[in-house]
């Protein structure tokens, strides 16, 4: 062994000696609270003592004035002489409020500067109290709950959930949370993230979270920074082969409005950073920062920095959407309307219906006759249809969803031709494993109902199928697994409904994951939108009509509805419902 | 501008900067107090006094927030607040020879896992950390900023108030001195 390799073992050595000793050292919970307890003892010996020492001060100008008069003058009057002005200093006179320190002067307590959540002002976090929210919704009243909504709901990881350290003291709170991670048979509890929060009026409020070990970090933007888009967002390396993504949110959703940036760094790369592009319709919100963890794909660290916009303005949305007339695949502008023109040639005896669209392409159904289709795909500029899928033979697709991720992999329903044959649908998922080869697996669905309705739609990560499912007269949104559900039953409900009143029909998946969908109840139609397992009210078109399509822009900031007889809402986060109209009925939409 | 907290803290005099530094102490508490005490505590070889140690620098820290208004400075202040503030606790206190069996048994082997549970790696971890005990405290200390902290000399040198040429003289001191009580156990490890 050579003395370089020595020290090299040495370092080594020195290095996880110290590291491993550090990590039997767990201080104990309060250190916090012990900290606060201490400044707050100081700040009120510090109230005390500046009057005094004020008063001090003023006395020993008094005192040195005095001299000097009784120096340079010799008083015709002395016994009249009781105080000296000293500039516009006031005399202090031995009255009780020279030994204590003044009442103090109360005002309104101020919202604090960097808190983004529930609330982005006074005014909201007002309102929720004058609308009895702390008896509604008490969880906002509650830190250690809202530290959960808010990383289940806001940071979009619903499965950080165990609460590793929980510090309360007074005004300031933060709360732990963690998960298990499962690495091949082991199962470790990891700390992801530390959710800091400020008490204001009846509410807590975050004001933004780190990363407990301290690797994720952020040098841009600050807490409390005023973006304007793009932003910049950075931080310090590490690691070895580290992978995050980064969003820009507010309460009212995604406010990025490009793909989520994903960042690769490690193996001494001194810095990480990117630009994200954003249109926000709060004037506050947050940068918020996962690290995926490579064992289990779930979330390893957590970095969440609480900043203000630029500009609020309501929500823009698209310039066009896409929709059929004359059976061709046309281009409509959202702000009318107006078709403007056709991607697609002409198709006697067929045509194009439910365009989506998924990245620089427009995706539809072309039907080709009786009870024949196929996936296609064409260029938002126009140009040859491309095919993409085929239903199997005897089948019709009638619904379907492309994975915004890559492209690569999608997936439909189709329905027998014949009602006799078994299983009477299919959930197809169809995977290209190189240019000319596509794997393909399926849920059967062996007689009707149930059923799925409407189209599948792909969650944020590109694996798992987000689908109504209808069962007579009720309908559930569920959640398959494209590379592991064998049967109907190898599902999960990502959304809570009410099946007594709410009848989803319609739902898609926004880039951060957010599902949205739209459901038809005694009184009109919602749209809800689902993050965390909770769904929330995005808004409602009265009357008696059934969704039929809901698109959503992948920043989940606007929403196109459409009704089973064509037609078209528009909505925007911050902005109102409008309703297009379209030259024809346009039941199916996409933007 | 003087204001007042809702709650408790009702009717106590808060401004604006006070009001930054509640929130910036929550945030870098957060995101740096569990090193800082394992930093003191690898200085002191006791946690308890490791905690009173970083709570003091933190008061302290929020006490200057006005001056620093940075979360990259106050982590440096912190920093340089533990290493003085540990370091006047060892000259004062004498704690090191009276404390260190709590977390750093004098035999190492003490501290060893069973030879069944094959723990070589961890045999040498714990002679390296006795051995790290022997050395002069300004060498320690660097070698523990260096080695379990990750910083540059740069930041050594500020943390420590000593000029970089002695973190570096500090070190290789330091690294020699551990090199030759471990040679051997370096040669039959390797």
């Amino acid at each position: 062994m050579s003395a370089d390799d020595r020290d090299v073992r040495l370092e080594e050595l020195l290095r996880a000696s110290l590291y491993d000793e550090a990590e039997t050292i767990t201080p104990a919970g309060d250190g916090l609270s012990r900290i606060q307890g201490r400044v707050t003892t100081r700040r009120a010996r510090a109230a005390w003592w500046h009057p005094m020492a004020a008063l001090g001060g003023v006395a020993v100008v008094a005192v040195a004035g005095f001299a000097a008069y009784a120096l340079t003058r010799t008083p015709a009057h002395p016994s009249t002489l009781h105080t000296i002005q000293t500039g516009d200093t006031p005399t202090p006179t031995p009255d009780a409020s020279a030994s204590t320190p003044p009442a103090p002067v109360v005002t309104k307590p101020t919202y604090p500067a960097s808190a983004f959540y529930p609330f982005t002002s006074e005014a909201a976090e007002r309102q929720w109290v004058a609308q009895d929210g702390p008896s509604k919704q008490p969880w906002v009243g509650d830190p250690e709950l809202l530290a959960k909504t808010f990383v289940a709901a806001f940071v979009q990881q619903p499965g950080v959930t165990d609460v590793f350290a929980r510090h309360i003291s007074g005004r300031t709170a933060t709360i732990t949370l963690g998960r298990t991670l499962h690495d091949g048979n082991r199962s470790v509890p990891v700390k992801v993230t530390t959710v800091s929060m400020v008490h204001f009026d009846k509410a807590w409020l975050v004001v933004g979270a780190s990363d407990g070990g301290g690797e994720l970090k952020l040098t841009s933007p600050k807490s409390g920074q005023t973006l304007m888009s793009p932003a910049l967002v950075a931080g310090p390396g590490y690691g070895v082969d580290e992978n995050v993504r980064v969003d820009v949110r507010t309460v009212s959703g995604i406010a990025r409005t490009g793909d989520v940036p994903t960042v690769a760094f490690g193996n001494g790369v001194p810095q990480w950073s990117t630009t994200v592009p954003f249109s926000a319709a709060d004037p506050r919100g947050a940068v918020v920062v996962v690290e995926l963890s490579p064992a289990d794909g779930g979330p390893g660290r957590i970095a969440v920095v609480g900043v203000n916009f630029a500009t609020v303005q309501a929500a823009s949305y698209p310039q066009y959407f896409y929709g059929v007339k004359n059976g061709r695949v046309t281009k409509f502008s959202s702000k009318s309307g107006a078709a403007i023109s056709y991607l697609t040639p002409p198709e006697p005896g067929g045509g194009a219906s439910d365009p989506q669209l998924v990245g620089n392409n427009v995706y539809y159904l072309d039907g080709a006759g009786t009870c024949v289709n196929a996936l296609r795909s064409v260029p938002v500029t126009g140009g040859s249809p491309t095919t993409v899928s085929q239903p199997d033979t005897g089948y019709v697709i009638t619904g379907y969803g492309i994975a915004a991720v890559d492209n690569r992999v999608n997936s439909f329903f189709e329905s027998s031709c014949n009602s006799a044959v078994t299983p009477q649908g299919r959930l197809v998922f169809d995977t290209m494993i190189d240019d000319t080869h596509t794997q393909r697996t399926s849920v059967p669905f062996p007689a009707f109902p149930p059923q799925v309705v409407g189209d599948p739609s792909f969650a944020a990560d590109g694996r798992h199928v987000i689908a109504v499912v209808r069962t007579g007269t009720q309908a559930q949104v569920q959640q398959y697994d494209a590379y592991q559900s064998s049967s109907m039953s190898d599902a999960t409900s990502p959304c809570s409904t009410d099946p007594s009143t709410d009848l989803p029909t319609a739902t898609q998946v926004d880039s951060g994951g957010a599902v949205w969908f739209a459901t038809q109840t005694g009184s009109g139609m919602q749209v809800l939108r689902c993050a965390g397992g909770q769904s929330s009210v995005a808004f409602t078109v009265t009357g008696t009509d059934t969704p039929a399509d809901v698109a959503v822009t992948s920043n989940g900031q606007a929403v196109l509805l459409t009704d089973t007889s064509g037609a078209v809402w528009r909505w925007t986060a911050g902005g109102t419902v409008e309703q297009l109209h379209p030259s024809v009925p346009q039941p199916q939409v996409a933007w | 501008m003087i204001e007042t907290l809702a709650g408790e803290q009702r009717g106590r005099f808060v401004d604006a900067a006070t009001r930054d530094a509640d929130e910036a102490l929550v945030a870098i508490y957060t995101a740096h107090y569990r090193s800082l005490v394992r930093l003191a505590a690898l200085l002191l070889h006791d946690v308890p006094a490791a905690e009173d140690v970083v709570q003091d620098a933190f008061v302290a820290m929020h006490g200057s927030w006005k001056r620093l208004r940075d979360t990259d400075k106050a982590l440096a202040y912190l920093r340089q607040a533990v290493v003085n503030r540990a370091r006047s606790r060892l000259r004062h206190l004498k704690v090191v020879d009276r404390k260190a069996p709590a977390l750093l048994p004098a035999d190492a082997r003490a501290h060893m896992p069973s030879a069944e549970t094959g723990a070589m790696a961890a045999i040498d971890r714990a002679h390296v950390l006795v051995a790290l005990r022997t050395l002069p405290q300004r060498q320690r200390e660097v070698l523990v900023l260096r080695y379990y902290s990750d910083l540059s000399e740069a930041q050594i040198a500020d943390a420590m108030g000593i000029s970089t040429g002695a973190v570096k003289s500090h070190a290789s001191r330091g690294m020699s001195a551990l090199r030759q009580k471990l040679g051997q156990s370096l040669e039959q490890t390797s």
